[in-house]
């Protein structure tokens, strides 16, 4: 057992910095593939090609299939093979859509992304507009009436929701948002009434500084890493989000695909998917993390 | 407050017990077909109606019930066990494990839950025997979900470690894994029965995401998550076909009630 030593990154060079986190970023994305391509290799059914049962099929042509599935048998060199093929822009092709994934990617990444941006704004609006004042005013009343607001959404899986409000006629954004705001509103509250509660904001409001002034330099500024982290585990959920309400909705994005490659059991897809997934929430941090006032200060 | 949170329990209670004696409610076994009356409305026979093979919603409701509320506890309990025993080494022992075991929660908490569970849900057999698909779900839950609460652990643990009394029983000469065992495990108690309270209604809903998404626990055998299935497909569905989705929000709302001096503690 160790005495910890006192940590030096802050102060190391911003370009160090911003490797170390790429590096640490592209490390847990590929760690991710690895994973599940294990799971995929050592799942039940791997290997199996219904083309093998083909009669038609001459027993040439069927002792090719096998070898091809042979190939893949071994873990390093399927998934070297993988990362390979991906470097050269060949993510593979869906077993069951016949299409390459870069392609199928790149078809339904832009219905997701627009979902999870406008679904992000909406939560963010929706537990800013409630957890402000909620923090500011100390209400009892008002804090207990934004906590069941929020605590009803909080309370229903989110597919349920997503056939609720599909059923109501509101958009699939809407669920999106209504998915992600009570976690968003619960901690933005938490930071607030913590920011409201220093001492030098009970004075400031004390000697009667414009509620304004204080929310912009006493409350908010010191809160911006916190909220830049909610910001990137949003996305995250988010994402979550969009399969339940992609497959319910019928929207033919990236969440829709994750689940019909579920459902049918696509391996090749789900692989690249959780590549992806793993990357862009790794990003997202990244992207806090470069953004955080307390990046560049030194311990 | 505590009057909401005493009403909830009380709530919570009457639920638990009306599941795990649906007889006092219902005479019907969840599985029987009334082939006569599919589709039926809500009558003094059936009190939510029949579903599309004619058996008996209120029935499959409380059976669905008693799996949800019964089988959620479990896994909150196997994943609490695998974030004590995760998260203690890791924060106890430090060095070069702990690294790795905080490499593994951060890799398993960059990817979203339900995804994660989708994924994990479709590499295992989906042809599954029902019996075995409760099984299935439910460990596939808890062996997901134990990273966020081994986060909690591991920090509780690592002060623990360097707390006085650890600093004291290591002086006395106590071997490293009975201070782990008799004193920083026992200390972290209030997290791991916190973490363990919050994680019931998390799997509540994961399991209603799952079976709704066609993932979870397979037909016959009722769940939440399941019979909330004909709801998507249906193109009007009758009113009384809202009841599982009335009865999550119900559970889970009262067991976020119950637990909320935890959760504001959080």
């Amino acid at each position: 057992m160790t005495r910890p030593k006192p940590t030096a990154h802050r102060s190391l060079p911003a370009w160090r910095r911003m490797g170390g986190a790429l590096f640490r970023m592209a490390a847990t994305a590929l760690a991710g593939g690895l994973l599940c391509a294990t799971m995929v290799r050592f799942s039940p059914g791997f290997g199996l090609d219904e083309k093998q049962l083909d009669p038609s099929l001459s027993r040439e042509t069927q002792a090719a299939i096998r070898r091809s599935h042979d190939r893949e048998r071994n873990l390093p060199r399927f998934y070297a093979g993988a990362i390979k093929r991906m470097l050269v822009g060949d993510l593979g092709t869906s077993v069951t859509l016949g299409r390459p994934i870069g392609e199928l990617f790149a078809e339904r990444a832009p219905v997701t992304i627009e979902l999870m941006a406008w679904g992000i704004a909406g939560a963010w609006s929706m537990a800013a507009l409630l957890a402000i004042p909620a923090a500011a005013l100390r209400s009892p009343g008002l804090g207990g009436f934004c906590t069941v607001l929020s605590g009803v959404p909080a309370a229903l899986p989110a597919a349920g929701m997503a056939i609720l409000l599909f059923r109501l006629g509101a958009s699939p954004t809407c669920t999106i948002a209504l998915v992600i705001f009570p976690k968003v509103y619960q901690y933005l509250h938490n930071l607030l009434r913590q920011g409201y509660a220093m001492p030098h904001v009970v004075l400031a409001r004390a000697k009667g500084l414009r509620a304004r002034g204080i929310f912009v330099r006493h409350v908010l500024a010191p809160a911006r890493p916190q909220l830049l982290a909610l910001a990137a585990v949003s996305v995250n959920m988010a994402f979550g989000a969009a399969i339940a309400v992609e497959a319910v909705s019928d929207l033919p994005g990236l969440g829709q695909l994750a689940w019909k490659a579920a459902v049918a059991r696509d391996l090749p897809v789900l692989v690249m998917l959780t590549l992806l997934v793993a990357l862009a929430t790794q990003l997202a941090n990244f992207v806090a993390d470069m953004c955080s006032p307390a990046a560049g200060r030194p311990a | 407050m505590r009057t909401a949170r005493y009403g909830a329990a009380g709530l919570l209670l009457a639920v638990l017990l009306a599941a795990v004696f649906p007889g006092l409610l219902t005479s019907a076994p969840y599985d029987r077909q009334f082939r006569e009356s599919p589709n039926a409305p809500v009558s003094r026979q059936f009190p939510l109606g029949t579903d599309e093979l004619g058996r008996n919603r209120l029935s499959r409701l409380l059976y669905g019930t008693r799996i949800s509320l019964l089988a959620a506890p479990a896994a909150a309990l196997l994943s609490t066990v695998l974030a004590a025993v995760v998260g203690g080494l890791a924060g106890f022992l430090g060095g070069w494990f702990d690294r790795l075991c905080v490499a593994g929660i951060d890799l398993m908490l960059s990817l979203p839950w339900l995804f994660l569970l989708v994924i994990v849900r479709a590499l295992l057999p989906l042809n599954l025997s029902p019996a075995l698909s409760i099984l299935v779900t439910f460990g596939l839950i808890a062996v997901l979900g134990w990273a966020s609460a081994a986060r909690l652990v591991r920090a509780a643990c690592r002060s623990l470690r360097d707390s006085d009394l650890a600093i004291q029983a290591r002086a006395g000469g106590l071997p490293p894994g009975r201070i782990l065992r008799k004193h920083v495990l026992p200390n972290a108690r209030p997290v791991l029965l916190a973490q363990f309270r919050a994680s019931v209604p998390v799997y509540i809903l994961a399991e209603a995401n799952l079976g709704l998404l066609g993932l979870g626990v397979a037909d016959p055998i009722p769940s939440w998550g399941n019979l909330l299935r004909p709801l998507e497909s249906a193109f009007a569905p009758d009113p009384a076909a809202w009841a599982p989705l009335v009865l999550v929000l119900l559970v889970v709302s009262c067991l976020y009630l119950t637990q909320s001096p935890e959760r504001a503690a959080a």
